[in-house]
């Protein structure tokens, strides 16, 4: 069981944290068709700040975090990308290949520009959850290091 | 310049990999092993590839120090002193042979940076020149992970979430 640190200061500082690294994991996320980024490393940025919520929340805010919640924002982001490839299976074309979602824009080139977001997104959503979730499990289940020395 | 940069990075990635073995306490080795990635990040860099480059200083650097070291605090472990006996000089042997295997088999590799090897002959060439007119991204590296081998990178997120599974059902026995 992991406790939050004793010294106020790194609480504090740590807390002015959080707000920019998620700003930051948005422009990642929002740039990766233009710069070095995409959804998996806003996905893993997305994942520290919840980290360091974790780490120096109240009881309160601690407690308002499930793994089972987590999890199944994790199996959304899955959710997400297999339909957007099953989707275009509808548009009778092959299986992720976005230029056949008619719906999405006019010019196919424009179809993939926006299926790819999409599919960063489902991505994200499993990278940052599945981190969460595995430091969750590793830092609170108190059982895991009740007997060591 | 870029050379000598590259051979200070490569010598620091080998100082910290082979001292991570030889430390005797583990919190140590973790952290060398984080120094490890932080060099092989910027070696990334200087390579010219910022998209791994990025990924290895979040996943490498960053996120799998935390889980090293939260699975050091959360279990029980003791550090042997190392004592030489034949069952490690069986493996030193094999892994001189194994290693030894490995460099031969490099010879047969294309140079590094070759105009004439497969991948920058006609694949890399191809993605490069049509990516932007087939996606509209300008940013080649994200067309070709997600559009042109979006499959791969469908399964590589089925495989992090298979990650996730194998933690929380972990939990679930011990409880």
């Amino acid at each position: 069981m992991i406790k939050a640190h004793d010294s106020i200061i790194v609480q504090k500082i740590t807390r002015l944290l959080i707000a920019p690294i998620q700003i930051f994991a948005l422009y990642v996320f929002f740039h990766g068709h233009y710069s070095p980024g995409g959804g998996f490393q806003a996905g893993v940025l997305i994942g520290a700040a919840f980290i360091l919520q974790l780490l120096v929340g109240t009881h309160q805010e601690v407690t308002s975090f499930s793994v089972r919640n987590e999890f199944r924002l994790a199996t959304i982001g899955i959710g997400i990308y297999a339909i957007l490839g099953a989707l275009s299976l509808l548009f009778q074309s092959e299986f992720l290949n976005y230029g056949a979602l008619s719906f999405l824009a006019e010019e196919e080139a424009r179809r993939r520009y926006y299926g790819i977001l999409i599919a960063e997104l489902g991505v994200a959503f499993v990278v940052s959850m599945t981190i969460v979730v595995i430091f969750h499990i590793l830092a609170f289940f108190p059982k895991a290091g009740a007997d060591r020395p | 310049m870029i050379e000598t940069i590259n051979i200070v990075l490569i010598v620091f990635i080998i100082v910290a990999g082979t001292s991570a073995l030889f430390v005797v306490e583990l919190i140590s080795a973790t952290f060398l092993l984080s120094c490890f990635s932080f060099f092989m990040a910027v070696l990334w860099a200087v390579l010219q590839a910022p998209d791994v480059s990025f990924t290895e200083a979040m996943v490498g650097a960053g996120a799998s120090t935390i889980f090293l070291l939260l699975a050091l605090f959360g279990s029980r472990h003791t550090v042997k002193p190392f004592r030489w006996n034949w069952t490690a000089t069986a493996a030193l042997l094999v892994t001189v042979a194994l290693g030894a295997l490995f460099i031969w088999g490099s010879w047969d590799l294309p140079a590094f940076g070759s105009d004439v090897s497969a991948p920058n002959a006609y694949l890399s060439p191809y993605y490069l020149d049509n990516a932007y007119h087939d996606t509209k991204t300008p940013n080649s590296v994200t067309a070709v992970v997600v559009d042109y081998r979006g499959f791969d990178t469908l399964i590589e997120a089925t495989v992090i979430f298979t990650a996730g599974v194998a933690c929380l059902l972990i939990m679930k026995a011990d409880q």
